[in-house]
């Protein structure tokens, strides 16, 4: 990367800043480049880190006011390290209640992977910046403040219109869904319980009929006899489903209940770390 | 280093290099300068220059040099007053520091 690419990727890095802002920031870098001189340049970029790099202090650097350190490793934002842990704290109590293993997996992998992009974000010795960083996260996540327990608090007040309501869709669908099944069954059974009834009417409604009309009764019977089979076997049939069908179905609809509010979960922590 | 640089340590700092030089200094040259001090990245100094800045300690202003504009930063009389601040208040934290490292007693 020359000069001319790494300004022009900082430009492009710097799109949501005003233009003043933006301006100021090229030509610093700008002249940084042409006071360090031609032959430092590659120097100069690889002691700047990447334009995304440069570009975040930047940001950063507008919006924070004085909790920041600056490490070895580079500048160290409070702002940006306090609130993705605080939602990991919040959900790790969740998934500490629910006692899931996969889901705490689910959250160290996490944790992990997004310990490794804030890293990226100003951190020039990668390998120690890591693991420091993620400590850092640990440490902070106790001390949360009120002030954001108020904003985190306000924040479900304003959201729980689209909460309440996506929530109350899906438990719409979920009901609409088990009174099918449920209307299913129920169906099924009036239509055996017929059957048996109709089999053994015709049945015995047959033998008075061979009196009169020898034909008619024998087919009568067999009829009856028909029904009553099928009657056995829808029975059969029947059983089968409640002890092997259900179990599976409410099986099913729990993993997929799971894998619900963890993409959830997984696309609101990315959102937070972006 | 092994102690970290905060955030008022480091606008000391850049106050007292930038106001060493009469006419003022360039990004480049207090980089490097603070460079010398703390161990700080290149990308560093550039927010802290432009919140300095906003905040009236420093002000700036263009020269042309080598067919070319420099911006050089001078500190104003704000700045001046917020150096001074920090200046005592670092005496009087690292007098502390260094009374219990050699042992003195501390009372209150």
């Amino acid at each position: 990367m020359d000069k001319r690419k790494f300004l022009e990727e900082l430009q492009r890095q710097l799109s949501d800043l005003t233009n003043e802002e933006r301006r100021e920031a090229l030509e610093y870098y700008e002249e940084y480049f042409a006071d360090a001189g031609e032959e430092n340049e590659e120097d100069v970029i690889s002691s700047l880190g990447t334009p995304e790099q440069v570009a975040e202090q930047i940001k950063a650097g507008l919006h924070k006011e004085e909790d920041g350190m600056f490490t070895e490793n580079g500048y160290r934002e409070k702002i940006e390290s306090d609130n993705p842990p605080e939602i990991y704290g919040k959900k790790a109590e969740k998934q500490k209640n629910k006692g899931s293993r996969a889901w705490n997996r689910d959250r160290q992998n996490r944790t992990g992977y997004h310990a490794n992009e804030s890293n990226g974000t100003g951190y020039h010795d990668s390998t120690q910046g890591g693991y420091g960083y993620g400590g850092q996260q640990d440490r902070k996540k106790d001390g949360m403040s009120g002030g954001m327990i108020a904003l985190i608090v306000v924040l479900c007040i304003f959201a729980s219109p689209v909460i309440l309501g996506l929530g109350a869709g899906l438990f719409g669908i979920v009901l609409g869904i088990l009174g099918a099944v449920f209307g299913v069954i129920v169906a099924f059974f009036a239509i055996v319980v017929a059957l048996l009834a109709a089999g053994i009417g015709l049945f015995l409604g047959g033998f008075p009929l061979l009196l009169y009309s020898p034909f008619t009764g024998m087919i009568c019977i067999a009829a009856g006899c028909f029904l009553i089979a099928l009657f056995l076997l829808c029975t059969v049939l029947l059983v089968t489903v409640c002890s092997k069908f259900f179990p599976w179905l409410i099986r099913e609809v729990e993993s997929f209940g799971k894998y619900l509010s963890r993409k959830w979960s997984e696309r609101k922590g990315r959102g937070e770390a972006i | 280093m092994i102690f970290n640089t905060g955030a008022a340590l480091l606008d000391a700092i850049v106050l007292a290099v930038v106001s060493g030089s009469e006419e003022g200094t360039y990004g480049y040259r207090i980089t490097k300068e603070v460079q010398q001090l703390i161990d700080v990245s290149e990308s560093t100094l550039y927010p802290v220059l432009r919140r300095l800045q906003k905040d009236e300690c420093l002000e700036i202003y263009d020269k042309a040099i080598d067919g070319r504009n420099r911006r050089y930063y001078k500190i104003t009389g704000k700045g001046d007053a917020q150096l001074n601040l920090y200046k005592t208040e670092w005496l009087r934290y690292s007098k502390k520091i260094t009374a219990i490292f050699e042992g003195e007693l501390i009372y209150g």
